[in-house]
């Protein structure tokens, strides 16, 4: 009865593990094959026979995936009859007889029997198609995310266009007071009431208030553009400079300028607010695409270098026609535009954004002639209490 | 209230209807400024005489809305729409509803103060045929129903022997009643006997029945 109880139960580990999708092999403590289901021969390309009574991690662990020789020593599968411990493993690969290697992912559990350790069953599975999952979702999730951040670009430029319309109406009150108390005074002075020069006094005092109260408006809208919602990480500057140009790019569509982009690799990261500092970086290169408009051969560079102790320089260069000396000192001025459309608010945002992570903005005549912006980072420490 | 033309100034904000109250007293003009057109409403007694200044956009009654809203009380002010940045369109229908007027913010004061004269003369005839309508109509008022019916045929233009035969009485008694009803009604002549006819709603102004 006991006899025929071990053998069914031999008959039913056998079915596993014919049955088994997963590779299942045994070795005893010395490493030497005891047994190989069918799957794991399958998965392997060897016959059983080249497998039994071989040193299994010879024959198809031998290299790490990345070709370096992978001594017996360091063996995970080895290890569990040397330790008594179960080890289980998902970044190495098995290799072919053929030559070739795939993901694996195993588990080495010892086996034991009165307190001895006679060696280790292997369990395997090809985990090819898990890892190209994981990397087709990791490829999604980076385009998820550069679409975020080009959705958070324009919706923080749709946010500016509304502020923009909405400070046109807010502004247009103090300039309709001012007017007001400016024309009032007048005709008090000009008239022949006895108070009239009190009252026009009082009249220009009032029209002086409310000139402040739209410079008021005008800087609360500066506040929302530079430092509103800021969130400042530590940022690779030449990534992030880099996904700006890809996005500026993409914008200039169908134009066909020379985008070139420069970028030292010995720059240490630094804390910026990313977005804000994107936002920089494709204003001034759609003014240079604008600049290029009528050039043949037009050429964009961006450069990112170090600059002096750990800040950084980003500096984007176009071979256009420049700038008139009268515009360059208007340049940076909130509303004024030499543009037929645009409020005249980007460069002038620019430069508050700049000074924000405490660098400056310059623009400068290259040797082309064209036009050169270039702004430079600090490292936060030398403005630790923002 | 009382019966001087008064400009009556409503915006809601501080500043702009403290200047714009300024600029018009400096012109010594008579201003009353209110923050919002209900509280106007408020305030405004049955004789008012001027105009309004109105913010086309306000919490509340909008500048469109008090236009429609004194149009429809009957209530003889002629509106001045002043419009921010973009309330063109909202601008148009005030005017297409009665305004008089719409000026852009920020104001050109001789743009203003030309255009507030205007209103308020008109203003002031509005308020005199207001006046003498009432005071026509209070009058009819007084008339007996035979009166009444010779004023109306009167008015309509009709000879003393067709509204004898229409009335089924003698000539002798419409020159009668007649004479009751240019007394009674003041009338100087013929014509002003018309214009309160029309202005008390007597006969249509196209001299038809109403």
């Amino acid at each position: 009865m006991a006899d025929e109880n071990q053998a069914l139960t031999q008959n039913y580990t056998d079915l596993i593990l014919k049955a088994s999708g997963d590779g299942v092999y045994g070795v005893d403590n010395q490493g030497y094959t005891l047994f190989a289901n069918p799957a794991a021969v399958q998965m392997c390309g060897y016959t059983l026979e080249e497998m039994i009574g071989h040193k299994q991690h010879e024959l198809i662990h031998h290299t790490h995936p990345d070709g370096r020789h992978y001594p017996v020593s360091e063996c995970p599968i080895y290890a569990a009859f040397r330790d008594g411990e179960v080890h289980r493993v998902d970044t190495e690969v098995f290799w072919r007889k053929d030559g070739s290697s795939f993901p694996v992912e195993y588990v080495s559990t010892p086996i034991v029997e009165d307190g001895v350790i006679l060696g280790a069953v292997i369990s395997f599975r090809d985990i090819t198609k898990r890892r190209e999952a994981e990397a087709a979702l990791a490829q999604t999730r980076e385009r998820a995310r550069i679409l975020e951040a080009d959705l958070q670009h324009l919706s923080r430029l749709s946010a500016m266009g509304e502020m923009a319309s909405e400070l046109a109406h807010e502004i247009n009150q103090p300039l309709t007071a001012i007017a007001g108390y400016a024309s009032a005074a007048k005709r008090f002075l000009n008239g022949s009431k006895p108070d009239a020069n009190t009252r026009a006094v009082e009249s220009i005092e009032k029209a002086v208030d409310q000139a402040l109260r739209a410079g008021e408006i005008i800087r609360r809208l500066r506040e929302f553009v530079v430092k509103g919602n800021s969130t400042q990480s530590l940022e690779d500057v030449g990534a992030v400079v880099g996904e700006a140009v890809n996005l500026a790019a993409l914008a200039a569509g169908t134009a066909s300028f020379e985008i070139n982009f420069h970028v030292d690799p010995a720059i240490d990261p630094l804390m910026i607010d990313k977005i804000r500092i994107q936002q920089v970086v494709v204003n001034l290169m759609r003014n240079a695409f604008e600049a290029l408009e009528n050039v043949e051969e037009g050429r964009v560079d961006v450069f990112v270098a170090a600059y002096q102790s750990g800040g950084v320089e980003v500096a984007v260069s176009d071979n256009g026609p420049g700038l008139a000396n009268e515009v360059r000192d208007t340049l940076f001025q909130a509303f004024v535009t030499s543009k037929e459309s645009g409020m005249g608010v980007g460069l002038s945002i620019c430069r508050s954004i700049v000074e924000d992570h405490g660098g400056t903005l310059i623009a400068e005549e290259n040797e082309t002639g064209g036009m050169k912006f270039r702004f430079t980072l600090l490292t936060s420490q030398s403005e630790s209490e923002t | 209230m009382n019966d001087t033309p008064t400009v009556f100034v409503l915006d809601d904000d501080d500043a702009v209807r403290d200047s714009l109250g300024t600029l018009l007293e400096s012109s010594d003009l008579p201003v009353k400024t209110y923050a919002s057109a209900d509280s106007f409403l408020e305030a405004l007694g049955s004789d008012a005489v001027g105009c309004v200044v109105s913010d086309v956009r306000m919490p509340g009654l909008s500048g469109l809305e008090l236009q429609e809203r004194l149009t429809e009380m009957k209530i003889p002010l002629p509106v001045i729409i002043v419009t921010g940045h973009g309330d063109l369109p909202m601008a148009v229908k005030a005017m297409k509803a009665g305004a008089v007027d719409f000026i852009e913010k920020p104001i050109d004061d001789e743009l203003i103060l030309r255009s507030v004269r205007e209103a308020l003369s008109r203003g002031v005839k509005m308020h005199a045929d207001a006046a003498a309508a009432d005071a026509a109509r209070a009058n009819i008022e007084r008339l007996t129903a035979r009166e009444r019916q010779v004023l109306e045929k009167v008015a309509l233009g009709h000879p003393n022997k067709v509204i004898a035969y229409d009335l089924d009485i003698s000539p002798r008694t419409v020159e009668i009643h007649r004479a009751r009803v240019i007394e009674k009604l003041a009338a100087r002549n013929l014509s002003h006997l018309v214009r309160m006819a029309i202005a008390a709603g007597v006969i249509g102004a196209d001299g038809a029945n109403p």
